[in-house]
């Protein structure tokens, strides 16, 4: 054994936008630490905190992004840290649509943290940025240790992310869940990983390849027994059918805004990867493995789209509808197996994440901005005549939910386009008509809370409803809320004064305007920041279609670059 | 002995570890497999690194065990304040989000 351990500089400017990703970590973590705290200075958490950690969080995925722009120009190598993690043109695209999701991300948190209450920011941000890192990482690995590496390090971030509230127990639950899954699926991709290295000897994908191509279409048993592991690893990131289970109890638990981010995020990463393992190293045994995907592709888009039927609570709705999307992804898969047309099917995937990025944002960012801190505000109930309440916020919901349907104008519709287009090309017309079919389905749950924001409860002012969920949390945490201020509450908008008294047992029991409680929490300053990341994500959803033609060529050069 | 022993070995302990996962309703003990089901692919890396003369595998292990203590901060870290709260961990109770 001989160890060859050379590292220029070449190879830390191939990954420039990770390497300023983890500086800003350490930065957000020293200034949280300068910055007063709760109990320190003020009682609140002085507005600082509030505004300074997510400025200086965006200034660093901007400086990444912009190392990440440059790179696409001037970049010169392919792959750096011996062949272990990519710098191509695809990476960097992954690396700007993680950037994407993790800005539009912490756009939408001062406000929700603020409404929250939650005060170990500091953590947040820099977790954030770790979980964005991890992702690139993952998506630029030509290597499976750097696969594994990736993996557990946005992983173990949005464990922590996941159960950021303390004091809501759902948060943790989905922490906790996330956790055992995740680190369970996690064993099976490690083991998997272990059994190719015993067929192959290698770890690094092109070693891999070269393995694979020499075996003459047929992969040994090792090889085949270590790929169904990987693709269970996989199946549970991308949260396919049948590993989709936590899927919308994560989702539904999570802070919203973490949410929007790691909905994209982690369906980035692990695609990439995917994409690169299954076009790239192990395209020539396609035969072996192209009826799981297939199977797996189908299975998730028809079953995504019909359990997120019966959702009445639109967190849950839309995780079933990442699932599905998610389906729709690995219908790319199958066709970037395709010898001649890989690049179209990988493409395709590059291509849907960017439309279903700015979509899923918008549409979570919205919920951020009407879940309350007992995580309830976005039921069917609770949406019912949103228009007449607030109508911009109703507007946008709508506007990104018929983007997630696939509506003509929108991005929805130009990354279905392309993806079952790719699947006509690539010569499986059959998943082209299952997508189609299960695109349609889909049209009726977005629709249906789309009907039930403008056409219901137009008249009779909305009351209070005790979430369904709450039966079991022995104080409604809007007493709590209401409990904690320690001024007098601001009267409502709407004009309907809140009591302000210590026996707060009662005001909860009383009707409340939904809008009341969002009122009270004073977050108005911070809501800034939250519109512009919601009008990003419009002007994303309606531009990325229409501007599509014009970009396919760069895009399809950015695939066939993931696929060398 | 041959590195057909060392692969069965980890790969009945990996078993192990999965029917661990299954069947117990601690996440402690959940926990505790999960850990069995990475030292048992860990046993499979380094025997092959042996076998196969090359360094690949080791460097696995090395950042497995890292991963494994890094998850083992966060694991236990969300145990115990899931304990704090409800003081009862049982993951069959952990059910308030369903539908």
């Amino acid at each position: 054994m001989t160890f060859n351990y050379s590292v220029s500089p070449d190879d830390w400017l191939g990954i420039a936008p990770i390497v300023v990703l983890v500086v800003m970590a350490l930065v957000v973590m020293l200034v949280d630490l300068v910055l007063p705290h709760e109990g320190q200075r003020s009682k609140h958490s002085g507005p600082a905190n509030f505004t300074v950690l997510p400025a200086v969080t965006f200034l660093g995925i901007l400086a990444a992004m912009a190392a990440a722009i440059v790179l696409f120009f001037v970049q010169h190598r392919a792959a750096v840290f011996n062949q272990m993690v990519g710098a191509d043109n695809g990476t960097l695209y992954a690396d700007l649509l993680v950037l994407s999701a993790g800005g539009l991300g912490i756009l939408l948190s001062p406000a929700y943290l603020k409404r929250l209450r939650l005060v170990h920011q500091g953590e947040y941000y820099a977790l954030m940025l770790l979980a964005m890192t991890g992702m690139m990482l993952m998506a630029s690995a030509l290597s499976f240790l750097i696969v594994f590496v990736g993996l557990e390090m946005f992983s173990l971030a949005l464990y922590i992310l996941c159960s950021f509230i303390e004091q809501r127990q759902m948060s943790q639950e989905s922490g906790m869940k996330y956790f055992l899954l995740s680190s369970f699926a996690s064993a099976f991709l490690l083991y998997g990983i272990a059994l190719i290295y015993a067929a192959s000897g290698r770890t690094s994908f092109v070693d891999v390849q070269q393995f694979v191509l020499k075996q003459g279409g047929h992969a040994p048993i090792l090889l085949l027994v270590g790929l169904g592991l990987l693709t269970v690893g996989f199946a549970f990131k991308v949260s396919a059918v049948p590993f989709q289970t936590w899927t919308p109890d994560v989702y539904q638990g999570a802070p919203a805004p973490v949410t929007a981010f790691m909905s994209i995020g982690t369906k980035v990463a692990a695609l990439l990867a995917f994409v690169r393992v299954f076009g790239f190293v192990l395209s020539s045994v396609q035969n072996d493995w192209l009826p799981i995907i297939w199977t797996l592709a189908v299975l998730t888009v028809l079953a995504g789209n019909l359990m997120a039927i019966s959702q009445s609570n639109i967190k849950r709705m839309l995780a079933y509808s990442s699932v599905a999307h998610g389906g729709y992804l690995l219908i790319g898969i199958v066709i970037s197996g395709q010898a001649q047309q890989n690049h179209i099917g990988a493409s395709a995937i590059l291509f849907y994440l960017t439309c279903y990025l700015f979509m899923n944002i918008g549409a979570f960012g919205v919920i951020s901005m009407l879940e309350r801190s007992d995580n309830s505000g976005y039921d069917l109930a609770d949406l019912r005549g949103l228009w007449y309440r607030r109508p911009v916020l109703a507007g946008m919901l709508a506007f990104f939910l018929l983007a997630l349907a696939g509506f003509p104008p929108m991005a929805g519709f130009a990354g279905k386009y392309y993806l079952f287009y790719s699947a006509l090309v690539g010569g499986h017309p059959e998943l082209l008509v299952i997508g189609v079919i299960a695109s349609v389905l889909g049209i009726y749950y977005y629709l249906r809370f789309i009907a039930v924001m403008f056409m219901e409860g137009r008249d009779t002012p909305r009351v209070g409803t005790i979430p369904t969920t709450s039966g079991k949390i022995p104080t409604t945490p809007r007493t709590r809320v209401s409990g904690s201020l320690s001024r007098p509450l601001p009267s409502s908008r709407g004009g309907t004064a809140v009591a302000e008294k210590p026996a707060t047992a009662r005001v909860a029991d009383l009707p409340v305007p939904a809008a009341a409680v969002i009122e009270n929490e004073n977050t108005h300053e911070l809501e800034g920041w939250s519109w512009l990341a919601l009008i990003i994500a419009g002007l994303g959803t309606l531009l990325v279609g229409v501007i599509l033609p014009f970009w396919l060529p760069q895009l399809q050069q950015a695939a066939q670059s993931l696929l060398k | 002995m041959p590195l057909s022993a060392y692969l069965i070995m980890s790969a009945l302990l990996f078993t192990i570890g999965v029917i661990g996962v299954l069947i117990r309703r601690n996440p402690l003990i959940i926990f505790m497999s999960i850990e069995l089901m990475l030292n048992a692919v860990n046993l499979s890396f380094v025997a092959l690194s042996h076998f196969l003369d090359s360094a690949d595998g080791q460097m696995f292990v090395f950042l497995v065990l890292t991963v494994a203590a890094a998850e083992v901060v966060v694991g236990l870290a969300l145990i115990v304040s899931i304990y704090r709260r409800r003081h009862n961990i049982d993951v069959d109770e952990m059910n308030i989000m369903r539908g």
